[in-house]
């Protein structure tokens, strides 16, 4: 997918913002990650929208546990992951995956996945996004990021009117966007 | 004595600390005991031997040269080694605190001395197995738990050394590691904020130029057809243009615009010229008519008015005359006058006089009459000359009347005729004016007139001129329509070079993302690296843990052994390394009666037990060491402080035992003590004293050595 599609997914992403409240648009970044999960083929299985973790899904390899996090393009903030963050997606089986999911919410919006062994050694130290995206899966975050690019060009003009709750219910029931 | 490492000599010293000229220390492989009051210069001595072994000092950036002394500073040490000879040389490099170390053979060949003594220069003073040097404690430096020394001859004598270094190594490269990593992160981030936004902005730029394009509803111009349209253009406007126009072929896309706007503006400037200039004469030009046209009407408005005039004044002068001329009737005045005179004088006074009377102010109070000087008022006085004149005879009223009656018509006449003498002056001079401006005007017409009126030309000649100011006011007009329409032409086309300029804007973006992204590969590498050595450091801590919790019992045990035998400390007999928070090795000491407990040494021992404490590894280990080292040494100075006899004693006993594989140099002030103990312990031929008797600044310590010591 070109950029052109990426900066007009990034002004859909924009309008929402300037749509919702900053923690509002965090909770519908959240809700939009559970419906790039079911375009991906995992069934959704749990959505908190407080404690840990954010979202568990079943894949064909197994159980997903991930924590979701919006940056909002320009902050440049490092992250500190909490133990608990990380205890929350560790994987409980050896078919287990657990990952920190950050989308990058600028012009041209990415997500990065970061499994939970690269960021075992690192739960006391801030990592930047550039830190976070080199720790990333690349292919994973390449395939989520192309699944969203298609999500926000596909609803633009009705992401505004997407609540949590509706994009959570919908995905629970495993009805796709 | 072991036979296999290497063994001093001899120790020459020049120049450092205390010494100033040189001095020579025969030791002769043997033990040798510098004995002396302090400050007498045995610790310069047993730091010489270790600066000339290893080019540091005790403390980093100590400074070693005698500041008093101007020559070298130097040391030189002659080993020897199953009967080959080398001397060690080091010399202070003049104002630096560098050192030049030169090995030489007995034959005086320089040899490598990494070839020679590779741990010399591969560890620090005082580290390792091959060398034990024990610094003199300074309490205000050291503290008394520093017992790094331990942890470094624990560390030697496991053979894990190395692993321990490692992970120390690996500890600084991941701390490097981390600053490097978060410093190139952040410099990512930064950049990478700042494409996008610019990526962003220029991209929306762009499109906002294609929302209304500039080149029409055709496909989106490549830069070549927008410099075919901008050359087009200019040999358009070129056309018009009288001046050579200017060759524009093979300029980019920037000079072209700019040589385009360029020529907009002269070819504008030019075309408005001529017509602005050419309306500024005309303008002139009418205004020099108009007010040319206005002098000659207003002097054509005078001259009839000055004419009529002369024509009327001459008309009432005839009339007054009555057909005499003004010189007749000034004669007749005069004859009536005469006449007057002659006949009718009172009448003529009294009635000259009620007309002045009369002419003057009425006061109430009497005044003096002029002529009879009576009192009188002046009503009286022309009530009486009224009397006076109404009484005069008829005859005398007559002349009086007649010659009033001559009189006015002579003074009328000769009114009019000033008056028309005036008015032919005036008329005359405004002949004058007329004919100047008749000639300006001839001037301005620049032209023949003949017959013709001067003002009828005029006129026509500015209503030409009025004329020409319209025609020239509505070609400026059209001048500024075709301007404006070469500036909207000149204005698309800027905008289609905006557009090539963002394009090649977002290709330059794309390139430094591109870069960007090599760079974030690199980042990856670094970070992925460091997680590895992370994880490397980490199993090495674990197996190095291990490995000191399998072993630390047996090294406490002799720990304990060599403490209890240097102190006989009544209370505390157990020493023991804390195995929480390996791999840091710290020294505890306990007791039997509180076997749970343990304590930090500077929390419950004396001084005394404090030093013997520190001399504990060299006891304990150096029994189990197998000696695979060039060279073995111990260098001790003042060992004994705080020591009452008794320890004295037992250190003494315990040196002896420790001399037996390892060449001693020790200092001390217990001059006494030694000297008597050290022959209980130690063959005669085996150890030599060397006594500090003596110190000044310019002779350095005075050394009494033994003859054959």
């Amino acid at each position: 997918m070109g950029d052109d599609t990426h900066w007009e997914a990034g002004k859909c992403l924009e309008t929402l913002r300037g749509a919702v409240g900053p923690s509002e648009f965090g909770f519908r970044i959240q809700g939009l990650a559970t419906h790039i999960l079911l375009r991906l083929g995992a069934r959704v299985l749990q959505i908190n929208s407080q404690g840990h973790p954010d979202i568990v899904a079943e894949t064909q390899r197994g159980l997903t546990r991930m924590e979701v996090e919006a940056d909002i393009h320009g902050s440049c903030a490092a992250r500190l992951l909490t133990k608990e963050d990380l205890d929350a997606i560790a994987p409980r089986r050896t078919t287990d995956r657990g990952y920190f999911a950050l989308a990058l919410c600028g012009p041209y919006p990415r997500w990065l996945l970061i499994e939970h062994s690269r960021l075992q050694r690192r739960h006391r130290t801030p990592a930047s996004p550039a830190i976070l995206q080199a720790l990333s899966d690349v292919e994973a975050s390449e395939r989520w990021t192309a699944e969203f690019i298609t999500l926000l060009l596909t609803h633009c003009r009705h992401l505004p009117a997407y609540s949590f709750d509706f994009l959570a219910r919908q995905a629970l029931e495993g009805k796709p966007l | 004595m072991n036979s296999k490492g290497f063994k001093l000599q001899q120790v020459k010293i020049e120049g450092f600390k205390g010494f100033t000229g040189s001095k020579t220390v025969p030791i002769n492989g043997k033990h040798m005991f510098i004995l002396g009051p302090n400050n007498y210069g045995k610790s310069s001595i047993v730091e010489a031997i270790r600066w000339g072994l290893f080019g540091s000092t005790r403390r980093p950036g100590e400074v070693v040269a005698n500041q008093s002394y101007a020559g070298d500073c130097r040391v030189e040490l002659q080993m020897e080694q199953a009967a080959r000879g080398w001397t060690l040389k080091r010399r202070l490099v003049t104002g630096t605190s560098e050192t030049r170390p030169e090995l030489l053979d007995k034959q005086g060949q320089p040899h490598p001395l990494t070839s020679v003594l590779p741990e010399l220069v591969s560890v620090p003073a005082g580290e390792g197995m091959h060398i034990i040097g024990k610094a003199q404690s300074a309490p205000l430096r050291r503290l008394p738990e520093d017992v790094s020394p331990f942890e470094r001859t624990i560390y030697s004598y496991l053979g894990l050394a190395d692993v321990r270094g490692a992970i120390s190594r690996l500890e600084d490269f991941i701390e490097l590691q981390e600053t490097t990593e978060k410093e190139l992160a952040e410099e990512v981030d930064k950049r990478k904020i700042n494409i996008e936004s610019e990526l962003s902005r220029v991209t929306e730029q762009r499109d906002e130029i294609i929302k209304n394009p500039p080149w029409g509803a055709g496909s989106i111009p490549t830069q070549a057809d927008t410099i075919s349209r901008i050359e087009q253009f200019i040999k358009e406007l070129s056309l018009g243009v009288t001046a050579q126009s200017t060759p524009v072929g093979g300029l980019e896309l920037g000079s072209l615009i700019r040589e385009a706007e360029a020529l907009v503006d002269r070819v504008s400037r030019a075309k408005r010229g001529d017509v602005e200039s050419a309306l500024r004469a005309v303008l002139e030009k009418l205004k020099q008519g108009q007010s040319l046209l206005k002098q000659l009407s207003g002097l054509i408005g005078r001259v009839g008015e000055v004419e009529s005039e002369i024509a009327s004044t001459e008309q009432g002068l005839a009339r007054v005359l009555s057909g005499e001329t003004l010189e007749a009737l000034a004669k007749a005045v005069e004859e009536i006058e005469r006449q007057v005179e002659e006949t009718a004088l009172p009448l003529d006074i009294q009635k000259k006089a009620h007309a002045w009377l009369e002419r003057q102010l009425h006061h109430p109070e009497r005044q003096h009459c002029p002529v009879c000087q009576e009192e009188t008022k002046s009503e009286d006085l022309i009530v009486s000359l009224t009397n006076r004149i109404q009484v005069a005879s008829s005859q005398e009223k007559e002349i009086v009347a007649k010659r009033d009656a001559l009189k006015h018509r002579y003074q009328e006449a000769s009114g009019l005729a000033e008056q028309l003498n005036q008015l032919k002056t005036k008329l005359a001079s405004l002949q004058q004016q007329w004919e100047q401006i008749k000639k300006k005007v001839l001037d301005f017409l620049a032209s023949d007139v003949g017959k013709q009126d001067v003002g009828v030309l005029l006129q026509g000649r500015i209503d030409e001129l009025d004329n020409a100011r319209l025609t020239l006011e509505k070609q400026l007009r059209e001048t500024a329509e075709v301007y404006q329409e070469w500036k909207r032409k000149l204005g698309r086309l800027q905008e289609e070079v905006r557009f090539h300029r963002t394009q090649e804007r977002l290709l330059e973006l794309e390139r430094q993302r591109r870069q960007l992204y090599d760079v974030e590969q690199l980042l990856r590498t670094l970070v992925l690296f460091g997680d590895s050595i992370r994880r490397i450091t980490e199993a090495l801590k674990g197996a190095l843990n291990n490995t000191l919790k399998r072993e630390l019992p047996g090294i406490n045990k002799k720990l304990t052994e060599a403490f209890v035998a240097l102190t006989e400390h009544p209370a505390y007999n157990r020493v023991y390394i804390d195995d929480s928070i390996l791999p840091k090795l710290e020294l505890r000491v306990a007791s039997d009666d509180d076997p749970l407990r343990g304590w930090l040494p500077s929390q419950v021992l004396n001084a005394q037990a404090l030093n013997a404490l520190e001399l504990v590894p060299y006891f304990a280990f150096s029994e189990l060491i197998d000696l695979p080292f060039e060279v073995y040494l111990l260098l001790l100075d003042d060992p004994t402080q705080s020591f009452d006899s008794h320890h004295i004693e037992i250190l003494v006993a315990k040196l002896a035992e420790l001399g037996e594989r390892v060449q001693l140099v020790v200092a001390s002030h217990e001059v006494g003590q030694f000297q008597q103990l050290l022959p209980n312990y130690f063959g005669s031929d085996d150890y030599m004293v060397v006594s500090t008797t003596k110190w000044s600044r310019q002779d350095g310590p005075t050394l009494e050595i033994p003859h054959g010591g």
